[in-house]
């Protein structure tokens, strides 16, 4: 665990020092919340719902963004590194660096909704009791484990160019079709049948759910099970593109 | 004298690209040069005995056991061909986080100190020269105190300063009785540093031994002559000769039998005014044993040619 701790604060360290990757990672889901969010806060607390309803899914596409788009593109710009070479001749299995690289997204993700959350405070009719911040931050940081995997995935298998585009359509099409643009009763019925089975739909659920605002009565068994399953798949698919990626480049 | 790696039959290829072909060689204590031209498979060993490839054919084992194992990892040190270094962390930070993955690491001050590296310590590594940075991956590969050291030409493009600092580290690191397996270009490295020489050529361990040893089996000589101003063309006939470079008024006859050569130059009465013999040194050697391998090919004739080269 110590050296898993130790990669992800040198990942952190590193991306700290680089304002040109972190600066637009603050102030786009800033602009976006202002842009599209605001006035949707605003019409809720007409009639007296809390914004928290408007504001999850847009933390969750601050999180998504970060989580499969930043973290992709690090890995396929890592690969190219010398420096990973090097780390790879540590002494350290390969998990333990995956996991440093996972963390260090988690804890860059607290950083990234700070900008958010504090417009969201000051500017919106957000009801959440005190005690359930913790609950509900905890949820969009553990649901986002799955996406992860998938931004490490995309990340081994694709060259950098090509990796921040194919991370593009999957967390867009992932974010549409799980509801964070527009209401999943919006969406044309095929695709409703669906969605319960999409991870960013059950990501969204679960995020609602833990703080009583579901919009739908669902098992907790199936969330976290699609959930599970997702994350199972992705840990695989990542596996799969690391071992190709070693392969091909240290075979 | 104790071996701690080994390579066994080593066959690696890429393609269709035969880097390295049935390899078999021992490494001891002490420093050992890898020589040969570019492409001659000297990277691609040092990425195999590092466990940082695996071999297609054949057996490496180092330190008793397989390179890829983590117990192995952490008793070796290697700085590769590429200077690998995080350009945005601090050399301090940089060598902390890789000191935490050995069991028993320098400390951060010995190998400040060993490779003087205090006046840029808290600076990022992307805003160091070459010649610093050369330094600090040296230092990165010695923090783990390891037991053998892979340097891939860890003085490449430096200055002579740097580059004498980076001796006195490396030669003390096998003074302290470790394994050191360099690889270079540079033959005043080599000469300056390994008690043993291998030269790679064409995938193949052409020589193993010891400085003198290269030289002498190579049995190449420089016949040096010099011939005076305004000599009209001369016509030689047959000299036995290797290879042969002009240089102004200067004829320099690399041969494998230097009386023969001289006794033809007399007999062809080339005017020379002043000649030179020697033992040729390692460079020479070292073109002798990897002509027509890699990239700097330098053709040498096994045969007694016919040189109609004529003295200007």
């Amino acid at each position: 665990m110590r050296h898993v701790l130790l990669h992800a604060r040198a990942h952190l360290r590193d991306t700290s020092r680089m304002p040109v990757y972190w600066v637009p990672a603050l102030l786009f889901p800033l602009v976006f919340f202002g842009l599209f969010g605001y006035t949707n806060a605003a019409s809720l607390a007409k009639i007296g719902l809390g914004s928290e309803y408007v504001i999850t899914p847009f933390l969750l596409f601050t999180t998504l963004n970060v989580t499969i788009v930043s973290l992709s593109a690090g890995v396929a710009a890592d690969r190219e590194n010398p420096w990973e070479q090097r780390l790879r001749l540590l002494p350290l299995p390969a998990l333990s660096r995956f996991a440093g690289r996972l963390l260090y997204v988690l804890g860059f993700n607290l950083v990234s909704w700070i900008p958010l959350l504090t417009l969201a405070v000051f500017t919106t009719d957000l009801k959440l009791p005190l005690a359930q911040w913790p609950v509900w931050l905890g949820a969009v940081l553990l649901g986002a484990i799955p996406f992860g995997l998938l931004g490490m995935a995309i990340g081994y298998r694709f060259p950098p160019q090509g990796a921040m585009t194919v991370a593009n359509i999957l967390f867009m099409l992932l974010a549409f079709l799980g509801g964070l643009f527009v209401p999943v009763s919006q969406l044309p019925a095929a695709i409703r049948d669906v969605v319960v089975y999409l991870p960013t739909h059950e990501y969204q659920h679960l995020v609602l759910a833990i703080i009583g605002r579901a919009d739908r009565i669902a098992a907790p068994l199936w969330t976290i099970g699609v959930l599970a399953a997702w994350t199972l798949l992705f840990a695989w698919l990542a596996r799969t593109a690391f071992r190709r990626d070693e392969g091909v480049r240290y075979g | 004298m104790e071996v701690i790696a080994r390579l066994e039959h080593v066959t690696k290829t890429y393609g269709k690209v035969v880097a390295l072909d049935a390899v078999s060689l021992t490494v001891s204590r002490g420093v050992t040069a890898v020589l040969g031209p570019n492409g001659a498979g000297k990277s691609t060993m040092i990425e195999l005995l590092s466990g940082l490839r695996r071999p297609t054919g054949g057996r490496v084992e180092v330190l008793g056991g397989d390179p890829g194992d983590l117990a192995v990892k952490a008793r070796i040190g290697i700085t590769p061909q590429r200077t690998a270094l995080p350009w945005r962390l601090t050399v301090a930070e940089t060598l902390d986080l890789l000191a935490a993955h050995y069991p028993k690491p320098l400390t951060r001050d010995e190998v400040v100190q060993r490779l003087d590296l205090g006046e840029f310590l808290h600076k990022r590594n992307g805003t160091l020269s070459g010649g610093q940075r050369r330094r600090v991956a040296l230092g990165a590969a010695l923090i783990g105190n390891p037991e053998l050291l892979f340097l891939d030409e860890p003085t490449s493009g430096l200055d002579a300063d740097s580059r004498d600092r980076l001796w006195a580290a490396i030669a003390e690191v096998s003074a302290g009785g470790r394994g050191v397996l360099l690889t270079t270009h540079d033959m005043a490295e080599a000469e300056h540093l390994a008690g043993r020489i291998v030269v790679i050529a064409g995938g193949k361990v052409a020589r193993d031994g010891s400085l003198d040893d290269v030289i002498v089996e190579v049995g190449l000589h420089l016949v040096d002559i010099e011939v005076p101003d305004g000599t009209s063309p001369l016509t030689f006939t047959t000299i036995p000769a290797e290879r042969v470079e002009q240089l102004g008024n200067r004829t320099r006859i690399y041969t494998a039998d230097p009386d023969a050569t001289v006794r033809a130059l007399v007999l062809d009465r080339v005017p020379f005014r002043g000649i030179r013999v020697e033992r040729v040194g390692l460079e020479e050697a070292i073109r002798a044993i990897t002509a027509g391998d890699g990239d700097s090919v330098i053709p040498v004739s096994p045969a007694v040619p016919q040189l109609a080269e004529r003295v200007s």
